[in-house]
């Protein structure tokens, strides 16, 4: 991942992001596999993450990328893992290429999930004024 | 009604915007005593579809709120939307993960209003796919909290979420 590309999405970077978020991965990659960043905590479902606690995550494509990562092999194949970092403000995604059909797929369907979401919390900003 | 049961309850209200739902002015306790009511039909129907144990009591609701509150927020706010155990059931697997096959409403002015909603995990077929069904109009709030996206620019409904937020 180093030498990884940052995609900036603006959204609440919250628990109800990070779901949308990984529900796309899961979508795109049934077999996805995920991994708290701060606590190495690592997950085979994404229904077993607490969301809400969790800031940074990796997102492996399956078990074998995970494996190559985790054995930090220099094969480990591109695009096989998503970096989700939350930040009040965005959601950064870190990947290797954003440029292929796959992960152009996946940005595309992050940025217009999170979209309502952000617009749902201005709303309340509007409620409260 | 259990007293403790309804002091978390209250708390998970209040704690998620909610407290409108029992400040009223004839009784909290009466509306307290209704929601309680209402997540012991939510387990039942859940037991009945799902042939699972699922509990909805305050306290399994809030245990789950620490790992992730905005799931409760979502399931709180449904309840606050629909009286029906069945469209609840079908929040709460949406909650735990099943993708959202197929929606289907059928609108007549003055007339009628049907609304299905077909679940399936997300890895498995039509074998494993649940149906659920409303003609209660106020249940077409549900679907706004689906998250709205597409995927190689085909539709998708994924998720449910809180519509506001604290």
């Amino acid at each position: 991942m180093i030498g990884g590309v940052d995609v900036v999405i603006p959204a609440v970077g919250d628990g109800a992001a990070l779901e949308a978020c990984v529900r796309i991965v899961q979508r795109c990659w049934p077999h996805a596999r995920f991994e708290d960043v701060e606590t190495g905590e690592k997950y085979a479902w994404y229904g077993d993450i607490p969301l809400g606690r969790v800031r940074e995550l990796f997102a492996y494509s399956d078990a074998q990328a995970e494996a190559a990562w985790d054995a930090d092999r220099p094969d480990s194949p591109p695009n096989s893992m998503l970096y989700l970092i939350l930040s009040p403000d965005f959601v950064t995604v870190v990947i290797d290429d954003p440029n292929t059909a796959e992960m152009r797929a996946m940005l595309e369907s992050f940025r217009t999930i999170l979209s309502p979401i952000k617009w749902m919390d201005l709303n309340i900003e509007a409620r409260a004024a | 009604m259990n007293q403790q049961s309804a002091a978390i309850l209250e708390q998970l209200l209040r704690d998620n915007g909610l407290g409108w739902m029992i400040d009223r002015p004839e009784s909290k306790d009466l509306a307290l005593s209704s929601l309680l009511q209402q997540l012991d039909k939510v387990g039942a129907e859940h037991s009945r579809r799902i042939q699972t144990n699922v509990s909805f009591t305050p306290q399994a609701l809030a245990t789950v709120a620490e790992r992730n509150p905005h799931k409760i927020q979502a399931f709180l706010q449904a309840l606050a939307i629909t009286r029906s155990p069945e469209m609840l059931v079908m929040v709460w697997r949406i909650l735990q993960g099943l993708s959202i096959r197929k929606v289907e409403m059928n609108y007549q002015e003055l007339d009628i209003f049907r609304l299905t909603i077909v679940l399936a995990p997300p890895r498995l077929g039509q074998a494993e796919e649940e149906s659920y069904h409303s003609q209660d109009i106020n249940d077409a709030a549900l679907v706004r909290h689906f998250a709205i996206t597409t995927i190689n620019g085909k539709p998708l409904f994924e998720g449910f979420f809180p519509l506001w937020k604290k």
